[in-house]
């Protein structure tokens, strides 16, 4: 039982990199949020290397923005489909454009 | 505030920073991009994808997309899949038949995989480009160049179709096949279609519904000579259902209606006709056999085809009304009523058991013989007569020892066929008659049998239809009170009577009664009527009391040298035997004048008295029939076992020329309900034209009798002539009521 527990939390993390090599740590179903990563490691038959190994490398994408990304998947996660009300979600003015462009790339 | 001018500023920001790229000369950049793309297609068509980083390849493609480079991206992935299906149909084209389907189903497989890594990398191109320039996604695109370069090869659509069906024609010739094989590729065929089935139709089922069209009409054929028809129906049965269960194993669900058309089409509809008519085993001898599971095999196969039941259904009726006609008019039946009935009920029983658990109580089946009884039932015109018969009999006799509820089936089902007659009013005379008889001469078996069916009379034909009915029962209930009134009248009197004397008080126009000629009674008992008459004036004042001597009873003590015996006698004969107390011969003519008696009823009445097994009376001439010379002697050698003797007066067949009076009494009653109608429809109209008329008062009288349209025509002429109604002025066909 517990050992099945382990095995699925092991199997559970996923390690993203920055374009500067910054780890990570979080867990896949936090990352489904983006339809990128979410075929990239969930895709049907596929199996790719990220998915062998549980983790990507975000070659084009910043310590900062990968930071907020995750943030943002939390957040999607915690409040799609609850009741309460939407507090606001903050952002960097400086990174917004990147951010912008990383949503993108990401489909998120 | 502050964040409009910021905003401002990032727009900027981000069209420098496209701009950058464009700028840039990228050629190269895409041309590389597309080498490692297409490098990483190829590995994923030979399986090695796990070498392969999507992040990269995501990417890259994002970025040939993104520069606008899409269209270019998408020519050349196409190109690449077409070079690479080629290849694969020429794998496919060389296998031999016997691994064909399996190496195409494995390329199938195979080639969706790849498909759906190929998508996942270029996701980017189908979220953008694909979307804009409203092309193929990439997954359909692989799917629409494997249908153009595999399937439809020239090589492979055709083996692929024939050697489908040859693995379904081995299977219905009862070999095992690889059923998940053949799923896998008609679910194939399905999915290339893209949201349609067209190449599913096109590769396959088309072809398919020919051969097994064809099949079924040789497989038909020959069994048809072969098989008798329930035979043959069991294994239509069976081909059906194995029909039906290969759609559910491996065929796609939009077939199974069209399969289902075809192979009813050629084992059903091209064979109805022959099935029904087959001698010996075809539907009338299924009828005439009680064969449910059969008939209810062919019911069910039947309704699947149009027009099957309507075949059905019009076999059966004519079937039925033959039987019935049969029975209607069977000479030797109808001279006997109770079998003549008793075997339409037979008849009715049987076919309501096959309606319900053959044909599952279908409406239109019931329709259908319900007419037909109707049919034949009216096909004779005594059917009224003899159900009241039939019901007099039960009443009289049948019905001694039954349950209540048993009765209460038989009169049920009695009123079942009671229905189908048409001249309702005929059998109401005729009820009336016989129900007269049975209630004056205490014939009934049970009041409460006889209360039932009155009341189901009621709720069937209304109450005005057995009004007078009930009004019997009620003047025979009122009887009983002034009979007892009477007992105590009679003590009271001077000269107490010399006999007992019961009387049954009739209003006129309840009871079938005729205008009897008078029989002259004896002295004693005119005394008695009377003070039965002075009696009954007393209390209601201002009737006319009328006797009916020809419905009377009598008891009377008769000494004979032997021994003395009561006999039972009707009033007639009890006026001819008190005759034999003055004298010992008196010849026919004699009789009639002193007697009064009409001549035919005194001759039933001498008959009865004549006859050999109660001979109260000696007949001079030895000829059987009563002549008018005749004399007659009291017989004083007549011996019998019983104290009580029992005189059956010869039952009164209806002579032709009663029958043709009841006929015009029957008419006559018409004519006064038909002007009746035909004045309570004008009151509420005012105006109408004829053949709307017509036709309400046809319905509205239906439930008694169908009046024929020339009579109604008749008694609305006549009404014109009595000034109840006048022809319109403008239009000779309509009429205007006249209050």
């Amino acid at each position: 039982m517990s050992d099945e527990q382990n095995n699925d939390l092991q199997n559970d993390i996923l390690r993203l990199y920055s374009s500067t090599g910054h780890e990570f740590v979080l867990s896949r179903k936090m990352s489904y949020v983006s339809g990128t990563i979410k075929s990239m490691l969930g895709g049907d038959n596929s199996n790719f290397i990220e998915d062998q190994n549980s983790e990507i490398r975000f070659r084009e994408i910043s310590t900062a923005v990968l930071e907020k990304v995750i943030q943002y998947f939390y957040f999607k996660n915690k409040y799609t489909n609850s009741t309460t009300d939407l507090p606001e979600f903050p952002i960097n003015d400086k990174i917004v454009v990147d951010l912008l462009l990383c949503a993108h790339f990401l489909d998120t | 505030m502050s964040t409009k001018p910021q905003q401002k500023i990032n727009l900027t920001h981000l069209k420098n920073y496209n701009a950058s790229y464009q700028q840039a000369d990228n050629t190269i950049l895409i041309n590389t991009a597309w080498k490692l793309l297409e490098d990483a297609i190829k590995t994923i068509h030979s399986k090695n994808a796990s070498s392969l980083s999507f992040e990269e390849l995501y990417r890259n493609a994002y970025n040939v997309v993104l520069h606008k480079h899409g269209e270019f991206l998408y020519n050349n992935l196409k190109k690449l899949l077409d070079t690479h299906l080629k290849n694969i149909a020429q794998g496919v084209e060389a296998a031999n038949d016997e691994v064909f389907l399996k190496e195409l189903n494995r390329c199938w497989n195979d080639h969706k995989t790849s498909m759906m890594m190929i998508r996942d990398i270029l996701m980017y191109m189908d979220r953008t480009y694909v979307d804009q320039s409203k092309v193929a996604p990439v997954y359909d695109l692989g799917l629409n160049l494997f249908r153009d370069n595999v399937i439809h090869h020239k090589q492979i659509k055709d083996r692929l179709t024939n050697i489908l069906l040859e693995m379904i024609k081995k299977e219905r010739s009862g070999e095992m096949i690889n059923r998940l094989l053949i799923k896998n590729i008609t679910q194939m065929l399905i999915e290339l279609g893209i949201n349609s089935k067209i190449v599913y139709e096109e590769s396959f089922e088309n072809q398919f519904l020919a051969t097994t069209a064809k099949y079924y009409q040789l497989e038909s054929q020959q069994l048809i000579s072969t098989c008798s028809c329930p035979d043959y129906m069991k294994k239509v049965e069976t081909c059906l259902k194995d029909e039906l269960e290969r759609v559910s194993l491996y065929l796609d669900g939009s077939t199974e209606s069209k399969l289902k058309e075809v192979s009813e089409k050629q084992l059903i509809s091209n064979h109805m006709k022959t099935l029904v008519k087959m001698e010996n085993s075809g539907l009338i001898s299924m009828l005439t056999d009680d064969k449910i599971e059969d008939l209810k095999r062919m019911y069910i196969l039947f309704t699947r085809v149009p027009d099957g039941l309507n075949l059905m259904k019009d076999v059966i009726s004519k079937h039925v009304r033959e039987i019935g006609r049969e029975i209607v008019m069977d000479e030797e039946k109808t001279k006997e009523q109770g079998t003549y009935f008793q075997s339409l009920l037979d008849l009715k029983d049987k076919y309501d058991n096959l309606h319900i658990n053959a044909f599952f109580n279908d409406k239109q089946f019931q329709h259908t013989l319900h007419q037909s009884f109707e049919y034949f039932i009216n096909l004779n015109p005594k059917s009224p007569e003899f159900i009241s018969l039939f019901i007099d009999e039960k009443l009289k006799k049948g019905l001694k020892g039954v349950g209540e509820e048993e009765v209460d089936i038989l009169l049920d089902k009695i009123l079942m066929l009671f229905r189908f007659i048409q001249e309702k009013d005929v059998f109401e005379k005729y009820y009336k008659q016989h129900l007269a008889k049975r209630l004056l001469l205490g014939r009934s078996v049970s009041d409460d049998a006889e209360r039932n069916m009155i009341a189901k009379l009621k709720t069937e034909c209304g109450y005005q239809f057995t009004s007078k009915l009930e009004g019997m029962f009620t003047d025979m209930r009122l009887s009983v009170d002034t009979m007892n009134g009477f007992k105590q009248y009679t003590q009271t009197l001077q000269s107490p009577l010399t006999f007992e004397l019961s009387v049954h008080v009739l209003t006129t126009g309840f009871w079938p009664t005729q205008n009897t000629a008078h029989c002259i009674l004896p002295r004693e008992i005119l005394h008695c009527c009377e003070a039965f008459k002075s009696f009954y004036l007393s209390q209601h004042n201002g009737r006319l009391v009328v006797w009916q001597t020809n419905m009377g009873t009598a008891e009377i003590k008769a000494s004979f040298p032997s021994k003395t015996h009561e006999l039972q006698v009707s009033t007639y004969q009890m006026v001819i035997l008190l005759l034999f107390n003055d004298t010992q011969k008196i010849g026919f003519k004699e009789i009639a004048e002193t007697t009064g008696i009409p001549i035919p009823d005194l001759k039933r009445n001498l008959m009865a008295l004549t006859s050999a097994k109660n001979k109260i009376l000696e007949k001079e001439s030895e000829s059987k029939t009563i002549e008018e010379s005749d004399v007659f002697a009291f017989n004083t050698k007549f011996k019998s076992k019983l104290y009580k003797v029992k005189i059956m007066s010869v039952i009164q067949k209806e002579t032709p020329v009663e029958v043709s009076e009841t006929r015009h009494k029957v008419d006559e009653d018409r004519k006064h309900q038909i002007e009746a109608s035909i004045v309570r429809i004008m009151k509420a109209r005012k105006t109408m034209d004829h053949s709307n008329l017509i036709s309400e008062v046809i319905k509205q009288l239906s439930s008694r009798f169908v009046p024929n349209p020339i009579i109604v025509k008749k008694r609305i002429e006549s009404l014109i002539e009595r000034e109840y109604l006048e022809r319109s002025k403008q239009d000779r066909k309509i009429y205007n009521y006249m209050a």
